[in-house]
């Protein structure tokens, strides 16, 4: 199955690339975060071609907006805070697995590091909490994180403690001070870097001594569990919907359409 | 020898933080028609902002065929003497509520009910009721 992610800015008009964008992709589930144009309007024009996808009304996280090819009555919902939202999600091959959709406050309005520490960790627990609820641990998180791969809520045992190689993630979990903690696999640090452009998911320049310029915001990471499932060649950073360029000249995103590039990944 | 205790043990004219919530998750049910219902646990894992404290609590609104979702609308912990309270809130409730930070103290049963009846009226708790009570009906839930 083909997942989605996409931070679309508020573009009150995202649905003329969106659309074609779902239906190159073939995507089967799809998150948005910052999404403001006509859901129904989409939904409608994608199956005027039988390309049916359905809204998956959310109980208390507004910040993302879920579409699935599964009924809304299929894809149960486990639990959703302001910033995050956990649903069993049907798979076609895994029967379900969990699937957790994310967007974080922005470091623009504010938000401190203890902020990402704190949400992290509430996120953690709640996902450890789903797994054990329901038996699975085949948990899929992706999301507009606001924050990079090697930031220490993403790294942190106590947090995420997603790790960039499958070979250390494998393990699962490891021990600190006779605590377990459980572990995810970070795919995005492959992608980050010029070697293959884009560089990463958004572009931000600020005078200061330390800026990176490009970013890695827009990430997905995965249990271990997933590792045979999940086709990392199919991990992509998107930067042009059926030919037409979602990023400037210079490579940076268009903020005519997102600021955020979209990323795509299989779960077989 | 003679006692040294005081003569009586007269329990406090205050009513605790669970027992607030446990007397207000009774009218729920009945105001949705039997959909929605609040329940308080004590959660496994304590978050380190409530390590000092002897007893944690967390408010969840659950659908009664919303097999295992939970919203949980507040975290609180106090000491043996119940007040002050702690609070963490729900991000979007302690906006709408005008709090400036989503986990606070709460000095005593008064400043608790109060509390409640903002978060109680608070417009995301509406939706997230109504939204509940919505999914309820749907077809294989």
């Amino acid at each position: 199955m083909k997942y989605l992610f996409w931070n679309t800015f508020k573009n009150p008009e995202i649905n003329t690339f969106l659309e074609p964008l779902i239906r190159e992709q073939e995507c089967d589930v799809v998150l948005l975060a910052e999404y403001t144009d006509n859901v129904i309007d989409l939904l409608k024009n994608l199956s005027k071609n039988d390309y049916s996808l359905y809204l998956i009304p959310p109980i208390a996280c507004f910040r993302i907006t879920t579409l699935s090819i599964f009924k809304p009555g299929n894809v149960k919902p486990i639990n959703s805070r302001t910033h995050f939202t956990i649903m069993q999600m049907p798979h076609k091959t895994l029967g379900f697995h969990l699937l957790v959709g994310v967007h974080f406050p922005s470091k623009l309005h504010g938000n401190d590091h203890l902020t990402f520490i704190a949400e992290s960790i509430d996120l953690k627990q709640c996902i450890e909490e789903a797994e054990n609820l329901i038996g699975n641990n085949k948990t899929v998180i992706v999301g507009d994180f606001n924050m990079n791969p090697f930031e220490e809520p993403m790294v942190g045992a106590l947090a995420l403690h997603s790790i960039p190689t499958q070979e250390e993630a494998k393990r699962g979990n490891r021990i600190i001070n006779k605590r377990q903690y459980s572990m995810f696999y970070n795919p995005m640090w492959n992608l980050f870097g010029d070697k293959n452009m884009p560089a990463g998911t958004y572009y931000y320049s600020k005078s200061g001594h330390v800026t990176y310029f490009w970013n890695m915001f827009d990430q997905v990471i995965i249990r271990p569990s997933l590792f045979d499932n999940f086709d990392i060649d199919s991990l992509k950073i998107i930067d042009k919907v059926n030919g037409t360029p979602l990023v400037n000249t210079n490579g940076r995103p268009k903020q005519q359409i997102s600021d955020h590039l979209p990323i795509v990944f299989e779960i077989t | 020898m003679e006692s040294l205790w005081p003569e009586l043990f007269n329990e406090q004219d205050i009513k605790t933080p669970t027992e607030i919530l446990e007397i207000q998750a009774k009218f729920l049910p009945k105001l949705t028609k039997d959909m929605v219902y609040a329940e308080i646990v004590q959660p496994n894992e304590v978050h380190s902002a409530f390590i000092n404290y002897d007893f944690l609590f967390r408010l969840n609104l659950k659908g009664k065929f919303l097999e295992n979702y939970r919203f949980t609308v507040l975290t609180f912990a106090h000491n043996i003497s119940f007040y002050p309270v702690k609070i963490q809130l729900d991000k979007d409730i302690s906006v709408e509520c005008g709090m400036t930070e989503n986990r606070f103290d709460l000095k005593n049963e008064y400043e608790f009910i109060s509390f409640l009846k903002d978060v109680f009226n608070s417009q995301k708790m509406r939706i997230v009721i109504t939204a509940i009570m919505k999914l309820s009906n749907l077809p294989n839930f």
